[in-house]
Parts: structure tokens; sequence; C-alpha cells
């Protein structure tokens, strides 16, 4: 499997379980789609190098 | 001269001449919501009282010979996230319902001392997000305005009143106006005060603005612009003088983006937007390809992924008590946003700063960059306001950005051209817009 797919399926797995645990069981299904969702979103972010000097975007710099 | 058709410029000429008086501008729009509001439902709240007695006042005032400001006598509507003192402010939500604040945002405020009149606040998508506004388009009752600026949009478009105050966190501002045919105006990230705006997310929230010239949204960016202490974001910039006089109106250089926005794009909008493109070529622009850096690859899950989970945390109190006040496309936001991992959330943010960054080659040889507005027409139906993929991305990276109407595609809806410029270069995106403008020309008025 890819890395990309072993990444993504790895935090829709690790979300649906703190869905389970927040919201119960039920909620947690019917967030699925969204979940499979930001899985996705989270797993570009994660795989996209991002230099370790690289710092947050809080509140944009002026003019850079 | 039909008075509803005047813009926020030649309507304040015209109370400065004596020609119109703010009480007649003010019936006028008030009879033109009368008339359109039960098939658009444009507005939250009108503030016919209020309005009244202020445009007798600022009218007062005139005969007197005595002038608050630019926007003396004018009217102006504010989207219902927007606080102002002594109206309601319910950001599209029962969670809000009944809520009154005590004080002005900031920036309705400025509007206010420059003699603007608050004629009322029109409709927002729930906090400014996913869950539709009853709005309608008016240039097809079927179809949707956008959002979540959906009210500013639709009221301006429909001559309800000259100019709105929108917001834009993805495409709040840009694509609502493309939608329904008329200027939208993003600026850059802290140009203009958030203090007295309910928030989306704390790190893309933008003031815009939505009227029917590139003057106008020039003025109101000319008295909404500068540092708020009351805004933590607020920018120190100087404030330069951004009237489209002062740079005078020139073929700009524009760099087109076609990588992704073209491939997203209907084959409608992809034709307007190439022969849009022509238009000004032949007019006198320099048109260049552009070419978009590598960090776009994950720009829109930045976006999406900072807008969930400070959605989580602004909410975070309130779901507590009200979660089912909330409509569905928020409650799902806000409880996965709260399921984020602060490290991911985190990286989103540096994935942004870093977009911004590498923009910075991009766009060094132009004036301008161009993109269609939206990858089609207003969308038939009223279950969806659309998608912000094509102007989420400058929203991460706080670049100001601006939407002129094109023409109008085959089934009659409006389509626009999307202008992005350098941090704080209003100015030159100014310029550049009216200039194509001037060039492209205006779109007739809905036929309601």
């Amino acid at each position: 499997m890819a890395k990309r797919e072993i990444r993504r399926a790895a935090l829709a797995q690790s979300l649906l379980a703190a869905a389970i645990r927040r919201f119960g069981v039920d909620r947690a299904e019917a967030l699925r789609t969204r979940i499979e969702e930001v899985a996705d979103q989270l797993g570009d972010i994660a795989l996209f190098p991002v230099d370790r000097e690289e710092e947050p975007a809080f509140y944009l710099e002026r003019s850079e | 001269m039909i008075i509803h058709e005047l813009t926020v410029s030649t309507a304040a000429a015209a109370i400065r001449r004596r020609q119109v008086s703010p009480v007649d501008l003010l019936e006028a729009l008030l009879g033109r919501i009368e008339s359109l509001e039960p098939k658009l439902r444009a507005w939250a709240f009108v503030d016919r009282d209020g309005a009244r007695a202020a445009a007798r006042q600022l009218g007062d005032e005139v005969a007197r010979g005595s002038l608050r400001g630019p926007l003396h006598g004018v009217p102006f509507a504010v989207k219902d996230i927007f606080y102002s003192a002594g109206l309601p402010t319910e950001a599209g939500s029962k969670v809000y319902g009944g809520f009154v604040p005590e004080y002005d945002a900031t920036t309705v405020a400025r509007l206010k001392q420059a003699g603007g009149i608050l004629l009322g606040k029109v409709q927002t998508t729930e906090f400014a997000n996913l869950d539709p506004a009853p709005t309608r388009n008016p240039w097809n009752l079927a179809h949707t305005p956008g959002g979540s600026s959906s009210g500013s949009a639709a009221a301006v478009a429909a001559r309800m009143v000259p100019v709105a105050l929108a917001s834009q966190t993805g495409g709040s501002t840009l694509r609502p106006a493309s939608y329904c045919g008329i200027v939208g105006l993003k600026p850059t990230f802290g140009r203009v005060s958030l203090h007295g705006v309910v928030p989306v997310a704390w790190t893309l929230d933008h003031v815009g603005f939505m009227a029917r010239s590139v003057e106008d949204v020039a003025l109101l960016l000319q008295l909404t612009a500068g540092h708020d202490p009351a805004d933590p974001r607020s920018a120190r910039e100087p404030i330069p003088d951004y009237s489209v006089g002062t740079d005078g109106p020139r073929p700009p250089r524009i760099g087109i983006l076609r990588d992704f926005f073209f491939e997203k794009a209907d084959v409608e909008v992809i034709r307007t937007t190439s022969e849009t493109v022509e238009q000004l070529a032949l007019a006198g622009a320099s048109v260049e390809e552009a070419k978009l850096p590598p960090s776009f690859s994950a720009i829109h899950s930045a976006h999406v992924t900072s807008v969930q989970v400070e959605m989580a945390a602004f909410h975070a109190d309130l779901y507590e008590e009200k979660a089912a006040f909330y409509r569905p496309k928020n409650r799902e936001i806000i409880e996965v946003g709260s399921l984020i991992p602060g490290e991911l959330y985190l990286r989103a943010l540096r994935v942004r700063r870093c977009f911004r960054r590498e923009m910075k080659q991009v766009y060094a040889r132009f004036d301008v960059l161009m993109t269609p507005t939206t990858p089609t027409p207003a969308p038939a139906g009223l279950g969806s306001t659309g998608d912000p993929l094509f102007q989420s991305p400058w929203t991460s990276a706080g670049l100001p950005t601006i939407t002129l109407p094109c023409g109008l595609s085959a089934s009659g809806l409006p389509l626009g051209i999307q202008l992005i410029a350098p941090p704080f270069a209003e100015c030159s995106l100014l310029a550049a817009a009216a200039w194509c403008h001037d060039v492209l020309g205006s779109i007739p008025a809905p036929p309601l």
C-alpha cells in the first residue's frame, strides 16, 4: 500500500476511535464520511515536506 | 436619474451637490426592499426607523453645508456577523438568537463616522460557514447566491443597497459576488479590523466589501483600513490613497494561472475566461502564463484543517450548552474539528506560511495574477452555497483579491474573473481592476 494510503487509513482509524470515545458509536458512525474526508486532508498535510525551520503562520507576518 | 441605480460614489456626489437627499435615496431603497425581499430573502433585519432618523439628520446637515465624510447620507448593509449596536446580530444561527450587541464593530463605526447610514443586517449562512441562508440569487431564484455573504451579494446585485460589508474565511466574499454579478474585494489579512465580527477562524477571517464598481470598494477600503488596537491581527502598515485615480488605471501585467483552475472549471467558464484574457490583451494588458508553487498541492487541505480546528475552538463552550441549536454541517465541522491533533493543525499553519512565501516568486513579474472566480456559474438549488476552491488558497495566504463580472453564462448567470495581488498591494490591485473593469464594461442588472 502506498505511504499516503497507509497514513490516511491510520488517521481515519484514529479519528474514528476518538469520535467513538467522545460522542459514542452512533454519532461516530454518522460522522464517518466527514472523518474520511478529514483523514484525506490530514494525510496531505502530514506528508507535505515542511522545512524544520518553517514556523506556523500565526497572525501572518505583515509585509514579507 | 434612477435613484436605486446610483453607486456609492455617484450617490455621495449627488448628495453633496444636493441633487438627491439622503431621505429620497433611503426611501427609494426601502421601496426596492419592500418589493423584492419576499422573493430574495436577503435581509435578516431592516432598521427602517433608525435609518430614516439618520437620513433626516444627515439631510439637515447637508442643508446646513456640513458633511461628516465621503459616505455622507449613503446607506450601507452589514452581514449579520458584524456587531451593530442596538440591532440584532444573530450570525444566521439560533445559537445567537435574540443577541443584541451594545457596540458597533470597528468597521461599522468607521462607516457611520464617514456619514454612512446603516440600513440593516443582511443574511449570512450559519456562523458564516456551510449551512445555507434562505437567500436566493437575483439572477435566478432557483439558484444559490453563494455564501457565506449571501445577503450582501443579493442585496447589492438587486439594487436594494449600493454597498455591503461581507467577510471571507474561504471564499465568502468573492464567490457570492461573482455568482451575483457584482464587484467583491477581499483586502490583505489584517488590513481591515475584525473587532466586533463573529469569528469563523481567527487566522483566516477577512472583512470584505461588495459593490457595483471598483471605485466603490476602493472607497470602502479607504474608510475602514488601518490599525485597530482592539484587533490583535490588525496591521500597522501605512494606509495609502486607494482611490483608483491615484495610480491611474493603466494596462496591468497579468499572470494567468491555468494549472488547477482551468482543470477544475467547466467548459463555459474556461471559454469566457479565455475570451476575457484576449480582450484585455487586445486592450493593452501584458498577459503571460504563471505557474503555481509546489506548496499549492497541500494548501486546500491546510485551509480546511485550519477552519475546522479554529471553529471547534471558538464554539467549544457554546457547543457544550447548545449543540442542538447548531445546524448539521456546523455540528459535523465542530465535532470532527475537535478531534484533529494539534501537531497536524500546526503543520497546516506551516504549510500556509510556506505557500505564502513561495507565492512571492510567482507574482514577482506581475501586477496581478488572474483566475476564473468560480469553476461554474451559481449552482442550482439552495442546499449548498458552492465551493470556495478558487479562493481558499489566497485566503490561506492572506493575499488581497478582487472579483469583477466578465459576462453571463448561456443560462443567463454571471461569471467573474479573480485578480490576486501581493500582500498590502491593494493600490495596484485596484488600479488593475479598474482598468480591467473599464475594458470589460458592466453587466446589466438582474432581470427582477
